[in-house]
């Protein structure tokens, strides 16, 4: 009996160790431990109920943007022009409002999906590098967000005020994370778009329509956009000129803080989406309780994302990164 | 012509991975010739060349240049001391001027007080056109506007401005046309008269006897002979090129035919950039062997045929119904496959494990609804990873871990785990060793015998031979001859119509 044991007890120990890289666990371990910090600082304030509705409205449109932005960042490429893509659809949707309210969320999807598409489309069809052509909307767009808003705000009508609700907003983004996780590892979506940032060449010798999943990732990611400029129009009350500004960096600063990365491929994860964002939004929650000037606030930022680039990646396999 | 050798090489051996790509080759290289450095692809005068110009360094064997030891650690330590090479690959600089280009590097000769003057130096570089003959490119115009071949003649004139003591030339007449092949040769003769030493490296049997004062013939690594002047004639040359013996057990040992008369892949007046109004077309159970130079276009032709590629006229039908193939996915739809040439970048996905590779172009048969289960994907990759015996720690093993071989394994298993009725292999056996080639062999024999189709693109004479039931010859992007499948073929039938 025993030396039938011995080997059955031995063999899934190999496989373990095989299989697990500790890196893949950092920024988890970094979120647990972040938490932990702020809780103690905070003296318990961190995790009460009215301070995580407040993490939950502050990270709401990070992790519904990093979650979709995975879909273009597995293929390898960028979306730097999401700051905007909120703004327009915030500012369209606030126009909406102000005549039918019903139609504002409508709008704010279909006017991310047409940008999101011209995106897909300049990249694919002219062969600009993408993080020209979306660092070229993002200044596009801000301009026409702060023409189209006569350059100051668009107010909204009190009405919209109820979908500001946090429980509604906790139910659309954990149905976000649910699709987009089924999506992004259990569908031919998902596969294509690992195997686009895997070998662009060999995925389009292998029947992967490459261009086709693009324009996919960069239409699907301005359509969640003006999901979180919806939102953020109705939490707001008004859509502002400035309005989604920065929202790109945080996003790339999430997926990067949750391990993704953004070489893109076949070890990307939604994972490190939700992940990354819940970490950027305990840190931006956390640092008020720790009563650091506001003014610091971006420096310390930059500081915490240096370190997680520096611990989560893998340098051996930094000579593979395009 | 003095007898002692400037450069000489001896015991050379360079290894990539499990390849032989040079062992112990010793050559001597003396002033005042040309010396030519020929084999079949894959023979390793390439290789030789990159050893001798620092890009490779050898694992073994010592290089003597002058009588002092010769150990390049770069291309740029090995021009420093006198040893340049023009390359098939472009080699000039864009955005700056013709003249620029013939003196980059050099612009000193023509400073004062730390500015170049730009006229004088235009004098000069049109000077050195004029005289090998080249006066219709003006040195003062952009290089960017001028034709490859005259971009080429440029590299040249640069060369001639070198202290050069060894100049390799590597198969660069490919790229010319007469009259930059007149300027080179007529270069070469003037190096050679000033006591150089030029190393050329051609597949071109006349240029070479026309031009050469001795030849060295390589083959698969080894050294096989060095011939004298008088000696070198095309067919020595082609007789100690090839001269081995076909190993027989290895290849297929029938004579059988296309199993039947169903055509099942047309090409039609095919052309394109390299190919010249191709048509031929490949039948359900056959085996069809596409040979030639490496740059006779057959490895285009391949991507053409599965949409890859757009031909400028012409179409390719597949089927029955003869549906017309516009890219990879309706070729895919049509159950065709294919393995590229350049198996890292184009047939797999190196970064991704073996499982994702193999289920790739099949997910549409695997899915229920929109649901690809990890189940069907362990299930179809196991199922095809076993028939080919793929040698892996486990589903999960990246690609760039394993052997070229076993990449190769999973670039069939792709294609075979979708079910496809016709492959097309550019190269089946390009670096790989022994055992997985009979390997690869038997499957393609197993395929056939099944009434499927193969077009196999290959470099490797013995294994068109060996292989095919019918062997089409392409030489400078057309087609020069047809073989059936006979015992009495031999290479030199074939190479007499690729070269």
């Amino acid at each position: 009996m025993a030396q039938v044991k011995a080997p059955v007890l031995v063999k899934p120990k190999k496989k373990l160790t095989d299989r697990i890289n500790i890196r893949d666990f950092i920024p988890f371990i970094g979120l647990i431990l972040i938490v932990l910090f702020f809780q103690i600082i905070s003296e318990g304030t961190l995790l009460s109920i009215k301070n995580m509705k407040l993490i939950l409205n502050q990270s709401f449109a990070l992790v519904i943007g990093t979650v979709s932005c995975s879909f273009i960042v597995a293929q390898g490429d960028v979306d730097f022009s999401m700051g905007s893509m909120v703004g327009i659809t915030a500012v369209c949707a606030a126009w909406t409002a102000q005549v039918m309210p019903v139609l504002a969320l409508p709008v704010a999807l279909v006017v991310g999906l047409v940008f999101g598409m011209i995106n897909g489309l300049l990249y694919v069809k002219f062969h600009i590098p993408s993080f020209v052509v979306t660092l070229s909307t993002l200044l596009v767009l801000r301009g026409l967000t702060i023409f189209i808003s006569g350059g100051g705000s668009v107010s909204v009508p009190f009405s919209m005020y109820i979908y500001d609700n946090s429980g509604l907003k906790l139910v659309v983004v954990l149905g976000v994370i649910a699709i987009a996780c089924f999506a992004f590892n259990y569908t031919k979506v998902g596969k294509f778009c690992k195997a686009v940032g895997s070998g662009a060449e060999a995925a389009f010798q292998s029947g992967v329509p490459v261009n086709k999943m693009r324009i996919f990732g960069y239409a699907l990611s301005a359509t969640m956009c003006g999901l979180c400029g919806f939102f953020n129009m109705v939490r707001a009350g008004s859509a502002a000129t400035n309005t989604g500004n920065l929202f790109e960096t945080d996003v790339l600063i999430a997926l990067v803080l949750g391990g993704m990365p953004l070489s893109g491929g076949a070890s990307s994860k939604i994972r490190c989406a939700v992940i990354g964002s819940l970490i950027l939004a305990v840190l931006a929650n956390g640092l008020v309780f720790w009563n650091i000037n506001e003014k610091l606030q971006q420096g310390i930022k930059g500081v915490v994302f240096l370190v997680a680039v520096w611990l989560t990646f893998d340098k051996r396999n930094a000579q593979v990164i395009k | 012509m003095e007898d002692k050798a400037v450069l000489s090489v001896s015991n050379i051996t360079k290894n990539f991975g499990i390849v032989k790509a040079l062992n112990q080759v010793s050559i001597d290289f003396r002033s005042g010739e040309i010396h030519g450095l020929i084999g079949e692809n894959g023979s390793g005068k390439s290789t030789m060349a990159s050893v001798i110009t620092g890009v490779y360094k050898a694992e073994e064997g010592t290089m003597t240049l002058n009588g002092k030891p010769y150990q390049p650690e770069s291309v740029l330590d090995a021009a420093r001391q006198g040893i340049c090479m023009i390359v098939q690959e472009m080699g000039t600089i864009d955005g700056i001027s013709v003249a620029a280009n013939v003196f980059a590097g050099k612009e000193n000769l023509f400073a004062h007080m730390g500015i170049v003057r730009k006229k004088e130096m235009i004098r000069a570089a049109q000077n050195i056109l004029d005289e090998i003959g080249a006066s219709d490119i003006r040195a003062e115009n952009p290089i960017d506007g001028e034709s490859f071949e005259n971009r080429k003649i440029v590299e040249i004139a640069r060369a001639m401005y070198e202290e050069v003591k060894v100049m390799i030339v590597d198969e660069t007449t490919t790229a010319l046309s007469q009259k930059g092949r007149e300027i080179l040769y007529r270069l070469m003769n003037r190096l050679r008269d000033e006591g150089k030493t030029i190393i050329f490296i051609s597949h071109d049997l006349d240029e070479l006897t026309q031009l050469c004062d001795s030849v060295t013939i390589l083959r698969d690594g080894n050294f096989v002979r060095d011939l004298k002047k008088e000696e070198i004639t095309p067919d020595t040359m082609r007789k100690l090129m090839v001269g081995r013996d076909v190993q027989d057990d290895y290849y297929r040992t029938d004579q059988q035919r296309a199993l039947t008369d169903q055509v099942v892949l047309e090409v039609e007046h095919v052309s394109s950039s390299l190919l010249k109004d191709i048509s031929l077309n490949l039948k359900k159970g056959e085996i069809l062997g596409i040979g030639g130079l490496t740059d006779c276009g057959m490895h285009e032709l391949g991507k053409v045929i599965f949409g890859i590629q757009q031909p400028k006229k012409g179409n390719v039908y597949a089927g029955e119904k003869r549906i017309r193939i516009r890219n990879p996915r309706t070729a895919i739809r049509q159950k065709i496959g294919y393995v590229s040439k350049n198996r890292d970048q184009e047939s797999i996905m190196k970064l991704s494990n073996i499982r994702d590779n193999i289920c790739l172009p099949s997910y549409d048969k695997i899915k229920k609804g929109c649901y690809v289960s990890p189940k069907a994907e362990e299930g179809l990759a196991g199922k095809e990873s076993g028939k080919l015996s793929i040698k892996m720690s486990s589903l999960d093993q990246l690609c760039i871990q394993l052997s070229g071989g076993n990449k190769q394994k999973v670039a069939l298993a792709k294609w075979l785990g979708n079910d496809s009725d016709l492959l097309i292999l550019d190269c089946p056996t390009r670096g790989i060793d022994v055992g997985v080639k009979a390997a690869i062999y038997q499957l393609m024999n197993q395929y056939k015998q099944s009434g499927k189709s193969i077009l196999m693109i290959s470099e490797e004479l013995q294994e068109l031979i060996g292989m095919s039931d019918r062997i089409l010859i392409l030489k400078d992007g057309a087609l020069s001859g047809t073989f059936d499948r006979s015992p009495d073929l031999t290479e030199n039938d074939l190479i007499q119509y690729m070269i």
